[in-house]
């Protein structure tokens, strides 16, 4: 599905990248650590966390993910805003804990493995 | 990084990339102060002012291969994440010194782990580097120094596997009796 | 100030009969583990430590260890490159301590590729 399709779907609010919405992704991952996520990640993951320093357009533009979903009602620092318009990396924000915006991801189809 | 050692391995191969010919890792322990520093200190090539604060910057990189450079950020964020900072001093020329502090019993510190294992690797990379470390922990300390190892075995290599072994016996035994292994 | 005994050192003179630095010359191969920070992020220390591991276990005495920075493949990490002398080097990715076991008793010791690990085969020695 599309990022568009999936903000749609989980009621998420698109605030950078949108010119990358369109982008399909059928993979995902959830992870705080930064590292971890560096490590572990695969390309054209979408990536679920509560993380909202820059350091996070960094990590997925490294491991070219397919957006951020930003959960817990956070907001992205205004650094992380920048950077990701920069970058055009999207940022989807959400109010639901990070395991109901997986669970319905993987409802929808979108898995975590190979 | 899962913990701190993998950190000090990454942040001394910055310093060697920038051509030190002697780095200092130094690990302090305050349980009264609550307080964990580690300090990196090189001779490297250093780096003016505006540098400096760009090294902070994921997307600041000295790299050719990458347009990212995440060392220096990931630890800042360890240590952001457990209500301490990082400072970088340095000098062209001179050097630079790292200092990241911690409160140590904050419930997301990440704990040291396994300095030994950074500690070999980076002595078998880069045996030509003089490196000391020195822990120190509720009053005692444990510290190494490569310089004085060297001059002990003479024309014995420290990458000979028969030091590697009695390396790696001796840090261990040491961090041991500090009770930080 | 921590310090190798002397017994330690006696035994290690001992038993290193020819002073020579390895890395002057005379070594068979050389295995460069990257050490990026992607690289750490992913395992490489742990790569290291087999490499290591390896050397003392088989009592290898020819072979050299190098540590090097990011290579940019951060996607394929932990990443090492294994050189024979005289052999061009051999890129190997996605690499486990098992992998890196089988690697070097294959490639760095028995001289034969492990393709299925390679990533590339350089076409120029670098010594």
């Amino acid at each position: 599905m599309t990022l568009r399709e999936a903000a749609e779907k989980l009621g998420l609010r698109p605030v950078a990248g949108l010119s990358r919405l369109t982008r399909e992704f059928g993979q995902g991952y959830v992870s705080d650590l930064l590292s971890d996520v560096m490590a572990n990640a695969k390309p054209g993951d979408i990536w679920v966390t509560l993380q909202i320093h820059q350091n996070i357009i960094a990590v997925a533009t490294l491991k070219e993910l397919a957006g951020i979903i930003l959960i817990g009602g956070r907001q992205p620092e205004k650094q992380t805003l920048a950077k990701a318009e920069e970058e055009q990396v999207p940022i989807l924000l959400s109010d639901l804990p990070a395991f109901e915006v997986v669970g319905r991801l993987y409802q929808l189809g979108i898995t975590g493995r190979k | 990084m899962q913990d701190l050692s993998l950190h000090i391995l990454d942040i001394v191969e910055n310093s060697l990339a920038a051509g030190s010919r002697r780095v200092e890792i130094r690990v302090e322990e305050n349980m009264s102060a609550d307080r964990m520093v580690i300090e990196i200190v090189d001779d490297g090539c250093g780096m003016d002012k505006a540098r400096a604060r760009k090294a902070l910057d994921p997307f600041f990189t000295t790299k050719t291969v990458r347009r990212v450079g995440l060392g220096l950020p990931l630890l800042e964020e360890a240590c952001r994440l457990s209500n301490g900072e990082l400072r970088i001093q340095s000098f062209p020329a001179k050097g630079t010194r790292v200092r990241a502090t911690f409160q140590h019993s904050h419930i997301d510190r990440k704990p040291l782990g396994n300095i030994r294992d950074t500690l070999i690797t980076l002595m078998i990379g880069h045996p030509q580097v003089d490196l000391l470390y020195e822990h120190r922990k509720e009053g005692k300390t444990f510290s190494l120094d490569t310089r004085e190892i060297k001059a002990d075995l003479g024309e014995i290599p420290l990458d000979a596997p028969q030091v590697v072994s009695a390396l790696r016996t001796l840090i261990q035994s040491g961090l041991e009796e500090l009770g930080v292994a | 100030m921590a310090k190798l005994s002397i017994e330690d050192l006696k035994r290690i003179k001992e038993s290193v009969r020819a002073a020579v630095t390895l890395r002057e010359g005379g070594y068979r191969a050389r295995v460069n583990v990257h050490m990026g920070t992607c690289g750490l992020a992913s395992g490489a220390r742990a790569i290291m430590t087999v490499v290591l591991d390896e050397i003392q276990k088989k009592d290898i005495k020819d072979v050299v260890v190098v540590t090097s920075g990011c290579a940019g493949l951060c996607n394929r990490e932990p990443m090492i490159t294994v050189e024979r002398m005289g052999e061009p080097p051999v890129k190997y990715v996605d690499l486990t301590p098992d992998k890196m076991r089988e690697i070097f008793s294959d490639h760095v010791l028995g001289g034969k590729i492990v393709e299925k690990y390679a990533l590339a085969i350089g076409s120029e020695t670098t010594f």
